[in-house]
């Protein structure tokens, strides 16, 4: 088990290394930074100045050990447009974000997975047809239209939820719905496919055999196993969901990360949008890494490969 | 002998050959059918746009903004769908849109397939340090935030077709990566595998000729799920403002542009979304039908 963790850890923090390479390399690809930290009508000499200021006209790689130190203690550097520490205005929009993301997924969860052992014990029949159908259209319909849709008729004809804002819980519902139907199918394709999986297996066979009651067959047997790449699953969709919600936010004008990544995208504030990206990765490996362990603890065949 | 009997059974008819078995299972597959009618549809509306299209898609009226549907009061043969905010035809600049949906679909995922299947087959065939670092790149690509990596390429590099198309490309490989590394895995084990190493095939026609048909029925499902995600983020960022620049007519723009006017004239918003909507089940269904057909397993 040990053995088995410090691999994990070890490529985990690898692939945390190589990513805030790569978000700090985008940050360059974006054009002269000094530039755009003098702003329009800067002479060459303020450029310069700027550029001696910031440390930018030193090697790359100089650069980025200066950036990462920084990082390493929790400073992300300041952001350009509102020269807020960005470390602040990260953590100050994480948590709407991390509710959304967290409540899209329960959401999901609560639907896909009856949903999914249901169509796998009624194979065929019309509520495995009904679910099918409901992942096609699920994994079909653009989130952005989704979310408008949404808002014209619960929002406009009905008058029943607020359509922008994140500041009750009502505020959250829309972009909830909305947010969750982009993992929905998956977990249901995925329960009932483990489902099926697990019902044809001979262990469940031999739980029939024994004359176990349909309950105790269908939970305690045979959805213990076909919950395991579940498990994986929702770990990778939390992470999928913190980055994706930037269109769902966008259109709710929810307050979170993803809206702060995107308006700061809009505007070149590209240390802002380098730290939430490594931070989204960072958060990303960690998820992943987490559901590795709990499945190896649950599944000991894992833990010897 | 010319007065010999027919034989009376089947006995001696040849089986019939594989694609004859494919044709037989397509035409009771509906969802097969379903899905290559919807595609076929759309690839000809991208195709002869110019000659399908009503009107000039870029040409405004503001004398005839939003004008109804042919159905509503008010109607016309003149705007069959209505015209949006700037007074352009609807219809035709979804028919044209179905142009830029399609390029920059097949495009991403074409050229991931490629980009994936070229990684997953070399880590699976390979194995050792190869397959590591095969591994370790789809672990980092699973890592980014893919949304998020896109709108920030597309303000750097440009909302063009072409930029578009590439920077989408670099968001699908890792699924082919995954999907090709583990079926090339299984294949590998096989009989013929050992025989082409044996009567001394290189390792390109072994992966070329011998692998990759194996295992282009995993490649062509996978394609058409990425087609279908592509075409979806493409509309998502061309709805945010940073994919396909306006005045061209992307999916994704038109939705953009009737939200003004969403509350009292909907059927601007509702027509363009049900057209991604349909177009991705459609090519879902396709995908999926293509793989039951083919697939060696589901033959009688």
């Amino acid at each position: 088990m040990l053995q088995y963790f410090v691999k994990r850890l070890g490529i985990a923090l690898l692939v945390v290394l190589t990513v805030s390479v790569i978000s700090f390399g985008l940050l360059r690809l974006s054009g002269d930074l000094a530039q755009n930290l003098a702003g329009e009508g800067a002479t060459p000499a303020q450029v310069d100045e700027i550029r001696v200021l910031y440390g930018l006209d030193r090697s790359m790689i100089a650069q980025y050990f200066d950036w990462a130190g920084s990082a390493l203690k929790g400073d992300l550097g300041r952001s350009l447009f509102s020269n807020d520490p960005v470390f602040e205005l990260i953590t100050h929009r994480l948590p709407v974000t991390f509710t959304l993301a967290v409540s899209s997924l329960l959401l999901a969860i609560c639907v896909a997975l009856p949903l999914g052992v249901f169509a796998a014990v009624y194979r065929n029949s019309w509520i495995d047809r009904a679910a099918l159908g409901l992942a096609v259209f699920g994994s079909a319909v653009p989130s952005f239209w989704f979310a408008l849709v949404l808002i014209y008729v619960f929002g406009v004809q009905f008058r029943l939820l607020p359509i922008s804002g994140s500041t009750t819980w009502a505020h959250f519902i829309m972009p909830t719905v909305t947010l969750s139907t982009m993992v929905m199918p998956q977990i249901m394709r995925l329960t009932r496919g483990g489902m099926i999986d697990a019902l044809d297996a001979d262990y469940v066979k031999m739980a029939w055999a024994k004359g176990l009651n349909p309950m105790a067959v269908f939970f305690k047997h045979a959805l213990r196993n076909a919950l395991l790449p579940v498990v994986s699953l929702a770990a990778v969709s939390l992470g999928f969901l913190l980055g994706g919600s930037v269109i769902v936010e966008s259109v709710f004008s929810v307050n979170g990360i993803g809206s702060l990544a995107y308006e700061s995208i809009k505007r070149a504030d590209f240390p802002v949008v380098q730290s939430i990206l490594f931070v989204l990765s960072f958060v990303y490996v960690v998820l992943t890494l987490l559901s590795d362990l709990i499945n190896a603890r649950i599944d000991p065949r894992i833990r010897l490969h | 002998m010319s007065n010999a009997p027919a034989p009376l059974d089947n006995m001696d008819l040849p089986m019939p050959s594989p694609r004859q078995q494919s044709w037989m299972m397509a035409k009771h597959h509906v969802g097969l059918q379903i899905g290559a009618l919807i595609v076929l549809v759309f690839t000809i509306w991208a195709v002869f746009a110019p000659f399908l299209a009503p009107a000039d898609p870029y040409v405004q009226n503001l004398a005839n903004r939003l004008a109804p549907m042919i159905w509503q009061d008010g109607g016309s043969w003149d705007h069959i769908l209505g015209t949006d905010g700037f007074g352009r035809d609807l219809l035709s600049r979804l028919i044209w849109g179905t142009q830029v949906t399609m390029i920059v679909g097949f495009g991403a995922a074409f050229i991931s397939g490629v980009v994936g299947t070229t990684l997953g087959m070399l880590g699976g065939y390979l194995g050792g340090k190869i397959d590591a670092a095969v591994i370790f790149l789809i672990n980092v690509k699973l890592a980014m935030p893919g949304v998020l990596i896109a709108l920030s390429l597309v303000s750097i590099f440009g909302g063009s077709l072409l930029s578009i198309t590439i920077i989408l490309s670099l968001l699908f490989w890792d699924r082919f990566a995954v999907v090709t590394r583990t079926a090339t895995q299984q294949v590998r084990t096989r009989e013929y595998i050992a025989a082409a190493e044996c009567s001394g095939a290189s390792k390109a026609w072994i992966l070329f000729r011998e692998i990759l048909p194996n295992i282009s029925n995993q490649i062509i499902v996978i394609g058409s799920l990425e087609m279908g995600i592509a075409i979806l983020i493409e509309a998502a960022l061309s709805f945010l403002g940073l994919g396909i620049q306006p005045p061209t007519p992307s999916w994704g723009i038109l939705v953009s542009e009737a939200r003004d006017t969403m509350f009292f004239k909907p059927h601007l918003i509702v027509i363009p979304g049900l057209a991604i909507c349909i177009l991705v089940i459609g090519i879902n269904l396709l995908g999926d039908g293509i793989r039951d057909i083919t697939e060696p397993q589901g033959r009688n």
